[in-house]
């Protein structure tokens, strides 16, 4: 399976050009996404998504209550790894309202953040493999993923669209019992890599089908905005966790990994060990963990003094950044959400011209979308 | 990173209407700049010349217009840069597209929501929206709703 399609190909009579939707109802397009893709043969000449299907303008609704009632919709954009969406909306008010936040909290909302990012891969994970006809690793990945996710579900009360995270703190403190089964989860997944490299990693049908298909140069990327993963994968180590740590990144050790060539295969290899740095990253939270306030005594009504100002974290996919105009009351003038996955998309045409249909699933699928949070 | 923001303030301030260092840290980007339409795909080009990416573009419905809103990002320097720009009343504003690729969709999105054209695009058509909801501009403010720019916008 070859990336480009060869230069020898027949000037194309029109007829024999023809049009296929991916979608909007596919299992490969993970949401309600519609791809049209023109075809000649197998190879793929010209590629339009089309997006909206699932928008519900959360930014109106942003815009039509006071900002705390806004805290349900931040968890229902990007559904697989809600909580950066939260602390970014969160971290923004505070920002703006002038509200501290107890350094428990902080590391609270770093744990089980990152414990979301890794529910969030090994969501990914699966349903990667699954798009290239790998049945087995859902099972481990979604195996895996229970386990997260019952912690989740302990901690926050809900295992999807978590509302956890309030302005001042979290909604509840976490307990002797909560850290003693992260922990012994942290113990589980360190295992499972190992079963992760040969089932995926060292499995040449895998390599053949991701090795330098879809390859992002570090100038395309610039030239869409794509972050994440995406543009790791790609060799340049972009994480807001470093770039400009917020919450308290900055005391914790971790790497960002990156890749070299910027394929499939780079972007995946990036995602599995930032599992494991995450993993990493909930240990030294853990052992930090100050005693206090899980919460600070915060008003109920607060004001959002006039002026704008944006926040920016690292979600599983990439760069999340609100900007909010206020106008003195608690009701938001403006709030944008800047979504990594709608960068992350819009590279897509350019990336896939010319390549073979099944390297577009791959590459699709590399890209880890997840629909409702382009659609807003 | 204070010489960076003087140094990308330095080349794009014969653009710009203002340019300046942000003093608020925790504001959440260290490079404020406004600027008239019709130099927004040359500053844009300056950026890009320097490396930066384009975060988002988004637009704000004040009286008495709108305020397209554009942030730039670098991948190596923690550097982002908020340039703000007064969006004329029935008259389309320089597209990025060819600056930046990725603008294209942030424009046609603007385009939905606010009603605002963009010159030189390569496909203004709806992409959250449909055909049918052209004209319908969700995020435009009415009546009491509409605030002054300068009750929003303090500089």
């Amino acid at each position: 399976m070859s990336a480009a399609a060869p230069d020898t190909r027949p000037v194309e009579p029109i007829h024999y050009r023809y049009f296929m939707n991916l979608g909007p109802q596919h299992p490969s397009t993970h949401g309600v996404l519609r791809v049209v893709i023109g075809l000649y043969g197998e190879y793929v000449l010209s590629i339009e998504p089309v997006i909206g299907y699932g928008h519900r303008m959360h930014e109106k609704m942003a815009q039509s209550r006071p900002w705390p009632a806004f805290l349900p919709n931040t968890a229902r954009m990007d559904y697989a790894c809600c909580l950066p969406h939260q602390q970014c909306f969160v971290s923004l008010i505070e920002a703006h309202a002038g509200i501290s936040v107890p350094p428990r909290a902080e590391y609270i909302r770093v744990i089980t953040v990152e414990l979301n990012r890794i529910a969030s891969h090994l969501l990914w994970l699966g349903a990667f493999l699954l798009d290239l006809g790998e049945f087995t690793p859902i099972l481990y990945c979604f195996d895996d993923r229970e386990q997260a996710l019952d912690i989740l579900e302990d901690i926050t009360g809900s295992r999807i669209t978590h509302c956890y995270f309030r302005p001042g703190g979290v909604l509840r403190d976490i307990t002797e019992n909560h850290a003693a089964l992260i922990r012994a989860f942290i113990s589980r997944m360190r295992d499972r890599f190992s079963v992760y490299r040969r089932l995926v990693t060292d499995n040449i049908i895998f390599i053949k089908r991701t090795r330098d298909i879809g390859v992002i140069t570090p100038d395309m990327a610039r030239r869409y905005g794509a972050t994440g993963p995406v543009v790791r994968g790609s060799g340049i180590g972009y994480d807001l966790r470093k770039h400009r740590p917020y919450s308290v990144y900055r005391d914790i050790a971790f790497e960002v990994p990156v890749g070299a060539r910027g394929d499939c295969f780079d972007r995946y290899a990036v995602r599995v060990e930032e599992m494991r740095q995450s993993l990493h990253i909930i240990e030294q939270a853990l052992d930090r963990l100050p005693q206090g306030r899980y919460r600070a005594p915060v008003p109920r009504r607060i004001p959002l003094p006039a002026g704008e100002r944006s926040f920016s974290v690292e979600g599983a996919r990439g760069e999340v950044t609100y900007y909010l105009v206020a106008d003195g009351s608690d009701t938001p003038y403006r709030l944008k959400v800047r979504s990594p996955c709608f960068s992350n998309l819009s590279l897509l045409p350019e990336l896939c011209e010319g390549m073979l249909l099944a390297d577009l699933i791959a590459t699709l699928g590399s890209l880890d979308l997840v629909i409702p949070e382009i659609d807003r | 990173m204070q010489d960076d923001s003087d140094h990308i303030i330095a080349d794009v301030r014969g653009l710009c209407l203002s340019a300046a260092r942000e003093e608020d840290a925790a504001r959440g980007w260290q490079v404020l700049l406004t600027a008239a339409p019709a130099a927004v795909a040359d500053i844009a080009g300056k950026l890009r010349a320097h490396d930066f990416f384009l975060s988002f573009i988004t637009a704000v419905h004040a009286d008495p217009g709108c305020e397209l809103v554009y942030q730039f990002c670098h991948y190596a320097r923690p550097l982002r840069v908020h340039l703000r720009v007064s969006a004329p009343q029935g008259q389309p504003v320089p597209s990025l597209a060819a600056v930046y690729q990725g603008a294209a969709w942030h424009e046609r999105e603007i385009r939905d929501f606010f009603g605002i054209a963009f010159a030189g695009h390569p496909g203004l058509k709806p992409l959250i929206l449909t055909r049918e909801d052209i004209g319908r501009n969700p995020l435009l403010k009415h009546g009491a709703l509409r605030k002054r720019r300068e009750e929003l916008f303090t500089e």
